[in-house]
């Protein structure tokens, strides 16, 4: 959400600043993520440097510059103008800007075969004057603005960008940030006018709501408006859209959005003489088609909520609005809809087709559903004095009532969660000017909530917006007790702690790999363990739950080798999955060497490195506890080990397997030999006989 | 002078121009073996009358002692000199390399875990865990966190199945319903574990370490909260000032829900933690959610308390210079080296947790 101070004044009269403001949007939970300089129709224009001049290889008249635009690569523009020059100060157009004096849009094009990215401009193009002689050449002092705009936005107001959480869909309207400030006592809310005009039309559009099972519309409010003359909006409108982050449209198109981002109050505008009478809200019917706004066609599922008319559909309601019906500037004639869709079904549909929009967004967080005929009031008055036109009553159609919900709210709630005590009077001044209605002073007290507050559910959250209100610098820090009446590590954690650093200990760097890996890999070592798909692994190299630390491991040795890196020990501490449902863990300690041998080694290499393996297993295994007599010693191995060459380490009856040890199968990798100490069991065992 | 006087004067001469052990050898065999001269002359005694017996006898005898007494000395002479000069020989420039001793290293990540255990350690708390493949239920459901609900946009979650059901932990929360399910309050647990989300660029990657803590009691309120986050964050940093901030948030399993910020500055791209006037935000914490608690069988009529969130690899991050995520995971070898941890260098709380 994006929000000016210029914007908030509108509904809000303080005299702080703006970092005063921004300190406080912070506090009050409306985290500012950037802020930054607004963006105009200007702002793509750039103060760059030409570093380098030379000859177009294929045109005489053309050079070819490279070009310092404040970016860490510098560019490459093809420029006819004669004072076109090494050093020189001057504008850059980057690819995607428009061009003032033409209207024309730069993209990245081959001239006589050299790629331009953008252009240097004169100062005709910019409509600056009338020369048209050469590039423009800036003084000096631009030296250190190489790489911003040239041109200085008019209004000085930054645009600050706020991280609104998905509980606060109030927020993402001005209006919200605004009465959020009010009741932490900056400056006035600002009532909004009721402006009276004349409804000289009349409502002929017949609209009908459905009453199909899991409908999400349950209001539908409009309105027409006829004979307007739709245009280019007048500069305050755009450069608030701008302000947005959005691309100035129409006048009727940039109203629409202009309510939705005031008020959080998304509006729909269709073009009224391209719907056939009458439009009906729906359920939509497995495999109707959309051609939507995004110049996408969707294929819709069963019981998507649409809007139709007699030809189809025109629209998914509360998400995207179809081609068929759109506005243009064109347009005579149009109906403004103000509805209300269920947050989960929108979101349920909108997941689906996989549709992001601004409408979207706010609905399946919970729009206003009182807020239809505020939205209606202020598009109407906005078009009828930008555009002119003729408007009709307002028509609202409603299947469900949304009654305000009621809280009785124990007061003493907040100093038992806070730990400080607030009087009911300042809670109360809270509450009042969050917008919520105190109905009944008692014991309790009764308190209704307004609908533009979806997230306010239970008491608990009225001690939120309290203390959030009041700031979190108020609650008084209680330094922790230091006592300690039970074991910080149980068993079996006290032995993974001593594991990991009894491996390190004998020289092996610790690992942590992803608990993926590859099914290919994997399958070599999975033995008789599930194979465990994940549904949307972020590569399929990464697509299985690992079934052995071994995969990880070795592939990591591989990649140190291809760094020049030459003999390594690794090792890793961690889950093996041995199946999907939770709980199908073990942990496991893994750990690999791998040898290098020059060609004057003849001797036995395995004879020697099996057992340098075998000595830092065991001494692993004494340090955990197990006796040297505790442990017998065979040659019994999984498939992925070398037959001759591996063997299993376990209590003397055979019941706990406590490691595996040897060379890695040479099929598998040549010359890497490795140990698995499974924990639980040699966990289990120390349980069972040692304690 | 007798012939065996002689030989005895030529006998001393040979054991003082001996060079070598096998040399003495030689003499030693001459003199004192039971063919050996000394050995010769008392058969001699045989012959003698009674009287004769006792001088030649002592006489012989001291020959002997004074025999011994040079060959040992020679003999040890000898020794020393071979000794010697094989030292000489041996002579090796010690000014060379020695040769590596190999000791392993500790992952940044496990020294942090234990560095934080170590530290709430000290006030009560317990570690828990919980296992890294968990259920839809577990992970949000039990949390406060619907079906259809925009707050799961925040994790980006793996699925195992294509129903949604069973899922890679997106934090490690679940070990509080884990927890409380099994228990009965008070709890006052840490769990610190591998968590997943599915989104890999420069600042994320698919796997990740969170720290859950969770204190539920009868009092415990924002203020312990505050007061435990505040220790906490000192102790880690091993810093007596820090400037920290709460700041109001929103997570569906608490309320009130807050983010910390620490302040920081910037010095030569480094970041120094506890100065300036930037913030950072480094972990999620509040009030648990009473759905939450009655979703795991806890009255929330009579117990309450706080949660909290921490990211491991961030707080490794910051407190040892690594900049790039990525690179925990990545097992380059020579960043083990440099960033990992003698093995020998446990935390404690008497010595330091860092040295």
């Amino acid at each position: 959400m994006k929000i000016t101070k210029d914007w908030l004044s509108d509904h809000l009269n303080t005299n702080k600043s703006e970092k005063q403001i921004i300190e406080k949007l912070n506090g009050i939970g409306l985290e500012v993520e950037k802020v930054e300089q607004p963006r105009n129709e200007f702002s793509d224009f750039i103060v760059a440097k030409i570093v380098k001049a030379n000859k177009h290889p294929n045109a005489d008249r053309l050079k070819l510059c490279d070009v310092d635009i404040g970016a860490k690569k510098k560019i490459k523009v093809v420029c006819g103008a004669l004072n076109a020059q090494e050093g020189l100060l001057t504008i850059y157009a980057p690819p995607g800007s428009k061009i003032p004096r033409n209207g024309m849009k730069l993209e990245v094009s081959k001239i006589r075969g050299e790629t331009s990215y953008g252009m240097l401009c004169s100062e005709a193009e910019l409509k600056l004057s009338n020369e048209s002689k050469g590039i423009i050449e800036l003084n000096q002092k631009y030296n250190h603005s190489i790489g911003k705009p040239y041109f200085k936005s008019k209004n000085n107001h930054n645009v600050i960008e706020l991280s609104i959480t998905p509980n606060r869909p109030d927020c993402l309207g001005i209006r919200g940030i605004a009465r959020d400030l009010f009741a932490s006592g900056f400056g006035n809310l600002k009532e909004i006018k009721k402006t009276r005009f004349k409804k000289t039309l009349k409502h002929d559009l017949k609209v009908k709501i459905e009453k199909n099972k899991n409908q999400a519309c349950s209001i539908f409010g409009s309105c027409l408006i006829k004979n307007i003359t739709n245009k280019e909006s007048p500069s305050w409108l755009k450069e608030r859209i701008l302000s947005l982050g959005l691309r100035p449209i129409s006048a009727v198109v940039d109203i629409t959005n202009y309510v939705m981002f005031d008020l959080n109050r998304p509006l729909h505008a269709y073009d009224l003489d391209k719907i056939k009478n009458p439009i009906i809200v729906r359920n939509s019917k497995k495999g109707e088609t959309l051609k939507a706004l995004d110049n996408k066609t969707y294929t819709l599922k069963e019981n998507m909520c649409v809007i139709s008319d007699d030809e189809g559909v025109l629209g998914l309601g509360g998400i995207i609005g179809g081609t068929r019906s759109g506005t243009e500037l064109e347009t005579k004639n149009i109906l403004i809809e103000a509805a209300y869709f269920d947050p989960s079904i929108t979101r349920k549909t909108s997941k689906e087709l996989e549709i992001n929009s601004d409408a979207k967004f706010r609905f399946e967080r919970g729009i206003d559903p009182q807020s239809v005929k505020e939205g209606l009031e202020m598009a109407t008055k906005l078009i009828t004095e930008i555009c002119g036109g003729e408007v009709s009553n307002f028509d609202v159609q409603q299947i469900q009532k949304f009654k305000k919900k009621i809280i009785k709210f124990d007061s003493g709630l907040v100093s038992k969660t806070i730990g400080i005590k607030i009087s009911d009077k300042e809670i109360i001044k809270i509450l009042t000017r969050l917008g919520f209605e105190i109905k009944k002073k008692s014991k309790l007290i009764e308190i209704k909530i307004p609908t533009w507050r979806p997230d306010i559910l239970g008491e608990i959250d009225l001690v939120e917006e309290i203390i959030r209100i009041l700031g979190f610098d108020n609650i008084k820090s209680i330094d922790p007790e230091k006592i300690r009446t039970k074991p910080t590590l149980n068993f079996y954690q006290k032995h993974f702690h001593l594991a990991q650093r009894s491996v390190a200990s004998k020289g092996y760097y610790e690992t942590i790999t992803w608990s993926f890996t590859g099914e290919n890999i994997n399958n070599k070592f999975k033995e008789n363990y599930e194979t465990v798909k994940i549904f949307n692994p972020i590569s399929s190299d990464l697509g299985v739950l690992r079934n052995s630390l071994y995969p990880n491991l070795i592939y990591y040795l591989e990649k140190n080798l291809n760094r020049g890196l030459g003999e390594q020990s690794l090792f890793e501490i961690g889950p093996v999955f041995t199946g999907k449902k939770p709980g199908n863990q073990i942990t496991v300690v893994c750990g690999i060497k791998n040898k290098i041998y020059d060609e004057k080694n003849h001797e036995n290499p395995d004879y020697q490195d099996v057992f340098d393996i075998k000595k830092d297993l065991i001494q692993t295994l004494v340090e955990l506890g197990i006796d040297r007599e505790e442990m017998l010693v065979d040659d019994k191995s999984p498939t992925y080990y070398h037959p001759g060459i591996s063997g299993s380490i376990s209590s003397l009856d055979g019941k706990f397997l406590f490691a595996y040890f040897g060379r890695i199968h040479p099929k598998i990798k040549s010359l890497v030999y490795g140990f698995e100490i499974f924990l639980e069991h040699l966990v289990n065992f120390k349980k069972v006989n040692k304690k | 002078m007798t012939e065996f006087e002689k030989k005895i004067f030529e006998l001393k001469e040979k054991i003082e121009n001996s060079k070598n052990q096998s040399e003495l050898t030689k003499i030693s065999s001459e003199i004192f073996s039971k063919n050996g001269i000394i050995n010769s002359e008392f058969k001699k005694l045989g012959s003698l009358s009674p009287d004769e017996r006792k001088n030649f006898a002592a006489n012989i005898n001291n020959v002997k002692k004074d025999l011994s007494e040079l060959f040992s000395k020679r003999s040890n002479e000898v020794l020393d000199k071979e000794i010697i000069d094989k030292i000489n020989k041996e002579k090796i420039d010690v000014t060379l390399p020695e040769k590596d001793f190999k000791i392993g290293k500790i992952h940044p990540v496990s020294q942090v875990i234990d560095e934080i255990s170590c530290i709430f350690s000290e006030i009560g708390f317990t570690v828990e865990e919980g296992p890294d493949v968990e259920n839809d239920y577990n992970n949000f459901t039990a949390l406060n966190t619907p079906e259809n609900h925009p707050a799961k946009d925040m994790h980006d979650t793996f699925y195992l199945d294509k129903d949604m059901k069973t899922l890679l932990r997106t934090h490690t929360s679940p070990v509080q319903v884990r927890t409380m399910l099994k228990g009965k309050p008070p709890f006052k647990i840490i769990a610190p574990g591998r968590t997943y989300r599915s989104d890999s660029d420069q600042t994320h990657t698919p796997m990740f370490h969170q720290l859950e803590g969770l204190h539920i009691d009868k009092y415990i309120n924002m203020g312990h909260l505050k007061g435990c986050i505040n220790y906490f964050i000192k102790q880690f940093f091993e810093v007596d000032k820090i400037k920290m901030r709460f700041r109001p948030s929103h997570f569906p399993f608490t309320e009130p829900s807050a983010e910390v910020d620490i302040g920081y500055k910037l010095e030569n791209n480094k970041i120094i933690i506890g100065e300036g006037d930037k913030w950072l935000e480094i972990l999620g914490c509040g009030m648990v959610h009473p759905n939450v608690l009655k979703n795991c069988k806890v009255d929330p009529k009579k117990f309450q308390g706080f949660a909290f969130g921490i990211g491991i690899d961030r707080l490794a991050m910051l407190k040892y210079g690594i900049n790039d995520l990525r690179s925990f995971f990545e097992c380059d070898y020579r960043w083990l080296n440099h960033y990992g941890f003698d093995p020998l260098d446990v935390p404690t709380n008497y010595r330091g947790l860092s040295r």
